[in-house]
């Protein structure tokens, strides 16, 4: 009877994933064919077929740059504290809100949170070299308690951070929300119970709410772990200079620096590729490791 | 708004029909073409395909309701030619590369375009150009005239006797770097006109340290200059090296006949062991490498900048916003001084200076449709001035085909100042405008009247004023010692491979020395890497090419 | 014991309020800093002299855009392509996230298609091919290929397939026993308990939607038929002169225009003030679905 039930429901699966499949197989699997410029001297005006095919050289081309090094240490360092905060702080914020009793207030500070998600770094990039810059707020505060003045976009020792959290910052809403949504949708006879035993909040977050948004979490970070070579060109490209391309510079910037020069057509399909390689690697290993570790299956 | 691509592509339907009227290009509409008519009609319309990168109209009187589609000069083109432009697409300027990029890259190219350097080389590379030898015929002998006044800059687009391109160029004069002051702060602070680089220091410091906007704080900068990049697109600190005779991304010839890169050479480290001193003593804005062209000019705006060098147009962009946001701002500019009292002032120019190629695509059967365009974009302000207005819904940067003389702003210069002395006759509509408010304009000078921005006095300062852009910039290049650029040609092959590191290592390496983060003796240093990562190569190839 | 605790509650209540307050000024400010920029004039923006509060008040960037045609226009084009584009996203995620919800042993294809689905998060075949794909099949300069190229959003359908998979076995197992069938059981027993997950993944999508600009500019033929965000991200960058790489004279007059700021900040004002509107109201549904659970428990 049971087995009956599976065969007949898989019918019915297919044809509900069919339209998802066609589209994925149109628009994402088709201009894939095109990831055969990272083998050739791509020309547009040969086509696919008629371009020279030169094996690795794309490759060989990008890990020889004098620079590749560096910005492939940057992108990683930018990207995984980027990635572990993108997590930890929105995480934070969402049990913290979750304390508050005040409806209006948590969904005052539930609006103005994710509100910086909509500025563009075309906008804030401009008002964060204005906040950071000598005479701008952050160096006036110093000022007040008698530090000197700093330039932090023209430090290395700095730039980074302030692009990490800058970041952080804009992006936290995103997450938040979700971990929200995740958070109310625990069962709240769960707390009651807990609270009848005598639990306070702290242990109630720590015993009910974490555990309950575990698959969250772990979703979320095998997630993250595909974007480890994406640092954020849009906003490096604002907030770095040449003072601080030793901590800022990253593969993106790079190859676009490189791109102004001529049409690399081929290079840049090799950039991309290797990119998705590490990240398709990284999300199934991970995806495994969490499911060894706590038998939940992410995908 | 101004890098207008077009192109025509003939329906196919025409282009059969066109072909076989006759075997070469000269025949097949018949009688006029074989005169080589420069405003020969068509019998049966020509359709064009064009691209364009626009603006919004910066002229009032456009009507709102005026697109690239509609606009004055392509119903005009459809009237007296035959000619139908139909835009493959249009977009805002900032956004035409990208979109031009992505039609080379998916080959769909429009019939006639405008290139920069970069495509222009890659499609000749690919051999997608036409030859317009044939179609250059059709150039009316005025057209002709503009275009060869610079006779080298046409040979400079011919390669195996094809004629790949028409080049719009300017008078390379105008990239003479200008050293422009707030006149009102040095009479605060009674400063005299610097006669040597010293004194131009000099007046960095007091600008820096002696508040010469007498508001009481101290947020006044020396020199102001943007160095996020070594090339930004203005307001740069290329020009401070040339006093050293420094010639920083130019090939110049060492005086043996040999081209040698001036990023190399012994001057350049005494030019960044000089700029570092200055930064240290505070002769800069500190945060000039933080900052990018637009912040630069905010700073200028709002009274913090009150010296910087930069080009005669700094008359026309941003003096008029300085003197809106303070009445009491007063520019002025002079050439460079050179280093010792008495010295010779050195600056360096580029051979030529090619705003954009106009091409025609390869598979266009009629490419003597860009010359008759330009034929009749240049008889805009004579012949059609009547129909050729805003209120008609005339935006010249919108037009499929222009060509400007490449010596306007001289001719403009000269005219204006001799019909307001002499009462002589101007040649064009714009310089009957620029001539109708010189009195306003000498009134502002004297005092008499005050800044209006509607009258676009920043338009006379920089082309007609004799003690303003243009006229310095000329005495500029006059006076000075004029070392030139004497690399021309496309990039090499070792350009385009390690172009982009060599360009990170002298940015990196140069700003870091003037910071202070580098020693100067890192100067050796980067001579050596810079050679090793192909900079032996690219001088290589550069002679290699300076032979020819 | 309990009266320590309690204590320490006592403090922390207030601590986390005035916590929350600093991080909601942190990110309110800037928004405070663009309006009080777009109702300056444009001297004073011009100067630095525009703060936290506008100076020399005045509603002229607004009103020029009222009278912009292409302001509107844009505008109507971008709720077109929420609305429609919206409800094809929330219809395939929905469809395509309940099978691969199901755990393998149910549904043995299931890890197949999720790999399948997932791998296109992690790599595309790059602008230039997608291009080529959208000209061949002659999608270019219509909406549609605003929104069909993106009309099943992977990284949501996972979101989704992960809430769905903790609705509990016995609501689908007494409903499969009533003879519901699957697309019954989706959208009757589902969709009801997840209504925080839907509200929140509805929001990502509108505003996916509503901020997407870059596939306006690579698609659409002609600035008329731009959505809004397409149409400001141009604005903004036109503005922006770092982005001139070769300065023409022509030029000289534009930058005048253009150095416009509190017009420019005005536009990326309203363009976000929709979204800004949208979202408490649809955070009434995160609050719902805590209701919702209550009473299944």
């Amino acid at each position: 009877m049971k087995r009956f039930q599976i065969k007949k429901d898989n019918t019915i699966y297919h044809l509900m994933l069919l339209p998802g499949v066609i589209i994925c197989l149109i628009f994402a699997y088709g201009p894939m064919c095109g990831l055969i410029m990272a083998f050739q001297e791509y020309n547009p005006f040969k086509g696919f077929f008629g371009s020279r095919f030169v094996g690795l050289d794309n490759f060989r081309y990008l890990f020889h740059m004098p620079d590749f090094g560096t910005a492939f240490f940057n992108t990683l360092y930018i990207a995984a504290a980027k990635a572990v905060l993108f997590l930890a702080v929105p995480l934070l914020l969402a049990l913290l809100i979750n304390e508050v009793r005040s409806k209006r207030y948590v969904k005052t500070v539930q609006t103005s949170i994710f509100l910086p998600y909509f500025l563009s770094w075309a906008i804030l990039g401009g008002i964060i070299l204005e906040i950071f810059s000598l005479d701008g707020i952050v160096n006036q505060i110093l000022g007040f308690f008698g530090q000197d003045a700093v330039s932090f976009l023209g430090s290395n020792k700095y730039a980074r951070h302030i692009i990490i959290w800058t970041d952080v910052w804009k992006s936290m809403g995103y997450n938040m929300i979700v971990f929200l949504a995740a958070i109310t949708n625990i069962d709240p006879s769960l707390y009651e119970a807990a609270s009848i035993d005598g639990a306070g909040r702290l242990k109630q977050a720590i015993h009910i709410t974490i555990p309950a948004m575990a698959p969250m979490i772990f979703l979320l970070t095998v997630l993250s772990l595909g974007n480890l070579l994406n640092a954020g060109f849009d906003q490096i490209l604002m907030l770095y200079n040449p003072l601080t391309y030793e901590t800022t510079d990253v593969l993106d910037t790079l190859v676009y620096r490189i791109g102004i020069y001529n049409q690399q057509y081929g290079i840049a399909t090799a950039m991309g590729l290797f990119k998705s390689v590490i990240s398709v690697t990284l999300v199934a290993v991970s995806n495994w490791i969490a499911y060894k570790f706590t038998d939940y299956r992410i995908f | 708004m101004k890098r207008i691509l077009s192109t025509a592509l003939a329906a196919a339907l025409c282009c059969g029909m066109l072909a076989s009227c006759g075997g070469d290009t000269g025949e097949n509409t018949g009688v006029a073409n074989k005169n080589y008519d420069p405003m020969g009609k068509y019998e049966t319309p020509v359709t064009v395909n064009c691209v364009l990168g626009y603006g919004d109209p910066t002229d009032k009187n456009v009507p709102k309701s005026t697109t690239p589609e509609n606009q004055a000069f392509n119903r005009l083109l459809k009237d007296e030619l035959n000619i139908e432009i139909n835009y493959l697409w249009t977009v805002p300027e900032s956004q035409f590369e990208q979109k031009f990029s992505t039609a080379i890259a998916s080959n769909s190219l429009p019939d006639i375009m405008a290139l920069d350097q970069k495509n222009f080389e890659y499609l000749k590379e690919n051999d997608m150009l036409a030859d317009l030898t044939e179609a250059y015929k059709y150039a009316s002998p005025q057209l002709k005239e503009m275009i060869e006044r610079d006779p080298a800059v046409l040979e400079s687009v011919t390669q195996d006797g094809k004629l790949l391109a028409i080049p719009r160029y300017s008078d390379v004069r105008g990239a003479a770097p200008l050293l422009w002051l707030r006149k009102d702060w040095m009479d605060k602070l009674n400063l005299e006109m610097p006669k040597t680089w010293a004194d131009v220091e000099n007046i960095a410091k007091q600008f820096a340290q002696n508040d010469p906007d007498g508001n009481g704080k101290k947020d006044t900068y020396g020199f102001g200059a943007s160095a996020k990049s070594l090339s930004p697109w203005g307001f740069g600190i290329k020009p401070m090296f040339m006093p050293y005779g420094s010639f920083v991304d130019k090939w110049i010839d060492d005086g043996t006949g040999k081209l040698v890169s001036g990023n190399i050479q012994p001057e350049t480290k005494k030019a960044l062991t000089e700029l570092s001193r200055m930064y240290q003593e505070g002769l800069f804005d500190r945060e000039l490498f933080t900052k990018n062209e637009d912040q630069v000019s905010e700073d200028i705006i709002s009274g913090k900048i009150g010296l910087i060098l930069s080009e005669w147009w700094f008359a026309e962009f941003p003096v008029p916003e300085s003197i809106t946001a303070n009445e009491k701002a007063k520019w002025v500019c002079v050439e460079i001084p050179p280093l010792q009292e008495g010295g010779q002032p050195t600056i360096t120019l580029d051979r030529q200076q090619v705003l954009s190629y106009y091409v025609v695509n390869k598979n266009f059967k009629n490419p003597e449709v860009l010359l008759k365009g330009m034929n009749m974009f240049i008889q805009s302000e004579t012949t059609y001035k009547d129909v050729l207005t805003a209120e008609n819904g005339h935006v010249w940067s919108w037009c499929p085909m222009i060509y400007l003389d490449p010596y306007e702003i001289d001719t403009t210069y000269k005219n204006v100042n001799e019909a307001y002395e002499n009462g002589t006759p101007v040649t064009s509509g714009q310089e009957q405008e620029k001539l109708e408010r010189m009195a306003d304009y000498e009134a502002y000078k004297k005092g008499n009247m005050a800044w209006d921005s509607k009258k676009m006095f920043g338009g006379l300062f920089a082309r007609v004023d004799k003690q303003g852009g243009w006229a310095t910039a000329m005495k500029a290049v006059s006076d000075s010692k004029v070392v030139y650029n004497e690399f021309t040609g496309a990039s090499t092959r070792t350009m385009i491979d390690n172009g982009a590191t060599l360009e990170k290592l002298t940015e990196e390496t140069f700003i870091k020395i003037i910071a202070g983060e580098k020693s100067v003796d890192e100067f050796d240093k980067y001579v050596e890497t810079w050679k090793n990562l192909g900079g032996d190569k690219i001088t290589e190839e550069v002679n290699e090419w300076y032979k020819q | 014991m309990k009266m320590r605790r309690s204590l320490g509650e006592r403090i922390f209540q207030p601590v986390n309020i005035v916590f929350l307050l600093l991080v909601t000024l942190l990110c309110v400010l800037p928004f405070v800093y663009l309006l009080s920029v777009s109702l300056s004039s444009k001297t004073a923006v011009s100067t630095g002299q525009v703060f936290l509060w506008p100076k020399d008040f005045t509603f002229e960037a607004y009103k020029f855009l009222y009278e912009k045609p292409e302001f509107l226009r844009s505008f109507l084009v971008s709720v077109v392509r929420v609305v429609l584009g919206t409800s094809i996203n929330m219809l395939l995620v929905v469809l395509t996230a309940y099978p691969l919800s199901k755990p393998a042993s149910k549904f043995r294809a299931k890890n197949v298609y999720t790999w399948f689905f997932v791998v296109t998060m992690f790599l595309s075949g790059g602008m230039v091919p997608t291009y080529i794909l959208i000209k061949e099949l002659g999608l270019l300069d219509s909406i549609w290929a605003l929104i069909l190229p993106g009309a099943l959003n992977v990284w949501n359908m996972v979101l989704l397939m992960n809430f769905f998979r903790q609705v509990p076995v016995e609501l689908e197992e007494s409903a499969l026993l009533d003879g519901a069938g699957h697309l019954t059981i989706l959208f009757k027993v589902y969709l009801p308990v997840s209504l925080p997950a839907l509200a929140t993944i509805l929001l990502f999508t509108i505003v996916g939607h509503w901020n997407a600009w870059f596939d306006g500019i690579l698609y659409i033929n002609s600035p008329s038929k731009y959505p809004l965000q397409t149409y400001l991200a141009t604005i903004v960058q036109d503005a922006n002169m770092s982005n001139m790489r070769n300065l023409s004279e022509e030029k000289l007059q534009q930058l005048a225009v253009l150095s416009d700021k509190s017009v420019r900040i005005a536009q990326i004002f309203l363009g976000a003030l929709p979204i800004m509107l949208v979202y408490p109201f649809l955070q009434k549904y995160f609050i719902k679905g805590l209701v919702v659970g209550s009473v299944k428990g």
